[in-house]
């Protein structure tokens, strides 16, 4: 027997101006005068103990002999008593504890329903949370008044809730890569003319440049964190530079044409994304201004050319008006289900690769992306929600980048038949993120100027608060 | 709004394995967490309700001979057991040129999509129809969508 915590009160007395008045009755959850009082935690009243009885048993004998020499008749008396000890021993046993469902919301016909629309805003990329401040950080690609804001979920209903993080009007205003790190509270940009990456420190709100190639146009398209280390490109230098995000400080400054494999720079030209894949490095076409539409595989230090993944029928995209014919594509790596998504805007074509062997992935299914309502190109993007681990394929039917009236509709797919189960109109999730411990679901829209890449060009971005 | 039958839980409490009773810690319910509960059917938390919406319907004219399109059907008609398929009708005037159809339930499907062959130039129109377990039809949705080849 042990104590588990908790008291438990059977009976209860009647106080009149805070002083007992005699009357008592049993502490019942009916009947009676007096509301019933639940039990309450008390380890002072009731330590969680366990309690071991020890019965020691001892026996004393004693003898008397009487003899009665006449009759040398002998006899022998024998008595005995016996002593019973108890000794109690007690010893604290820690209770043990679980975790059990609290609070549900049944899903809806839709997985989430849009309820908050904020409106007037610049170009909001992407949100973050941040889980000690409790609020969600933004970044804005061209915000002239910063191109990093935060807001408070709790009141965030209008573009005066925006609180610009102090000196976040980059140099140029506009920001062309970004990521965020969770664990280190710390968010990365980098654009043409910053000079390098800006690197902001939550806890500290200290925001630090770390210097690192020249400016131009499109030279830093991209800035990422993999396996605690920031990427960061530069195109006019030829330059893949690697930031330590704890310190802050440039570790490797990587000249591309030295990478293995890399010939005619095909892999590492202006817009290309990284993944880490099994301990290898992915390098896939990043927006239409690649030279390759195949996935180069390297080992992690990008010393070692492991190989290229053949993505079939990929081909750049016919987008005219004077914009780069480069490869354009968007992948998403299902590391939980061993799937790499890729799909090919030229080609119009998704496609699955299984890296569940890591030392040969393979494409597993290709199919099609259909009904672009009249436009000539789709824009494919990903987002896994992390309370009800459903993927949702976010489709942007467009003509071109800068194109102003774009087909928006996501899927819900099958994260093991990749079949789409459930599509909803008119919508996007680009970057959702969950407000942990509530039903709501925030994500972010830079409207136009996303594609058109102006600071400041016009006030359609947009966040969305969903609940599911 | 319409419950889709599914549960998904948000906090989580602990409890004291011998009580029952919880301690008075939460902490939300995430996907990374070693206690996570994934969504789950529960129909007695998230009854369902029926219904016979009509979907909406993208269609697209694909190369001059081919419509493609595609629909939701909310979980509150799939459910329903009046409606045991869905006939995708492709009109030309108040003609059926070419029709699809759909047995349901497809588990977990809410997404169908397909495409209309062979086509000649001209307008044309989409319908879908429900039809229950006699193939008798008890719900039409004229003109979802309007194509012009």
């Amino acid at each position: 027997m042990w104590n588990t915590g908790y008291k438990y009160f059977e009976n209860r007395r009647r106080l009149i101006n805070g002083f007992p008045d005699g009357y008592q009755e049993p502490n019942t959850t009916s009947g009676g005068l007096g509301p019933y009082i639940p039990p309450v935690i008390d380890y002072a009243s009731c330590p969680t103990t366990s309690t071991t009885t020890t019965s020691t048993t001892s026996t004393t004998t004693s003898s008397s002999t009487t003899s009665t020499t006449t009759t040398s008749t002998s006899t022998t008396t024998t008595t005995s008593s016996t002593t019973s000890t108890s000794t109690t021993t007690t010893t604290t046993v820690p209770p043990t504890f679980s975790w059990i469902e609290d609070t549900y919301t049944c899903e809806q016909e839709t997985p989430f329903v849009l309820v908050t629309t904020v409106t007037s805003l610049s170009s909001p990329a992407n949100v973050y949370y941040d889980e000690p401040t409790g609020r969600f950080y933004v970044v804005d690609l061209d915000d002239v008044n910063g191109n990093l804001w935060y807001f408070d979920p709790n009141t965030f209903t209008s573009a005066a809730g925006r609180n610009y993080v102090t000196g976040s009007s980059l140099p140029g205003q506009y920001v062309q890569s970004y990521d965020y790190s969770d664990s280190l509270r710390k968010v990365f940009l980098a654009g043409p003319s910053t000079s390098g990456v800006y690197i902001y420190n939550i806890a500290t709100d200290n925001l630090n440049l770390v210097s690192t190639g020249s400016n131009a146009p499109f030279n830093r398209l991209f800035t990422k964190i993999l396996n605690n280390i920031v990427y960061s490109s530069n195109t006019s230098d030829g330059t893949l530079v690697l930031i330590d995000p704890v310190s802050e400080s440039v570790t490797s400054t990587i000249n591309v044409a030295s990478i293995p494999g890399n010939t005619s720079n095909k892999y590492f030209n202006t817009s290309y994304m990284i993944y880490s894949v099994n301990g290898e490095l992915w390098v896939c076409a990043g927006s239409y201004r690649a030279t390759s539409g195949n996935i180069a595989r390297y080992d992690a230090s990008l010393t070692n050319f492991i190989g290229e993944i053949v993505i079939p029928g990929v081909t750049p995209p016919t987008l005219g008006g004077g914009w780069s014919g480069g490869f354009w594509q968007s992948q998403f790596y299902d590391q939980d289900k061993n799937r790499f998504y890729l799909t090919d805007v030229g080609s119009k074509r998704f496609t699955v690769i299984d890296t569940s062997n890591p030392s040969s992935p393979s494409i597993i299914q290709q199919f099609p992306i259909t009904n672009l309502e009249d436009k000539n190109y789709a824009y494919v993007t990903w987002d896994l929600n992390p309370v009800t681990g459903e993927l949702y394929a976010n489709k942007t039917a467009i003509d071109n980048p800068s194109d102003g009236s774009p087909k928006t509709k996501f899927y819900k797919m099958n994260r093991d038949t990749y079949v789409f189960e459930s599509m909803y109109l008119n919508s996007t999730t680009s970057g959702l993120k969950v407000r942990p411990g509530t039903n709501e679901l925030w994500s972010a829209s830079p409207g136009v100027p996303g594609w058109a890449g102006t600071p400041g060009w016009n006030t359609d971005g947009r966040i969305f608060k969903y609940v599911q | 709004m319409a419950n889709s039958g599914i549960k998904i839980v948000l906090t989580l409490k602990e409890i004291n394995d011998s009580t029952g009773l919880p301690t008075g810690n939460t902490k939300p319910n995430v996907s990374n967490d070693p206690d996570y509960i994934p969504p789950s059917t529960d129909l007695t938390a998230c009854p369902v309700t029926y219904t016979t919406d009509c979907p909406v319907v993208i269609a697209t004219g694909v190369g001059g001979n081919t419509i493609e399109y595609e629909f939701n059907l909310n979980n509150s008609v799939i459910n329903n057991p009046i409606v045991k398929k869905v006939v995708v009708n492709l009109k030309s005037g108040v003609t059926v040129i070419q029709s699809d159809t759909f047995t349901l339930p497809i588990p977990t499907i809410n997404y169908f999509s397909g495409d209309f062959t062979g086509l000649s130039s001209g307008t044309y129109s989409i319908e879908t129809q429900y039809l229950d377990a006699s193939d008798v039809v008890n719900t039409t949705c004229p003109n979802l969508a309007i194509i012009n080849l």
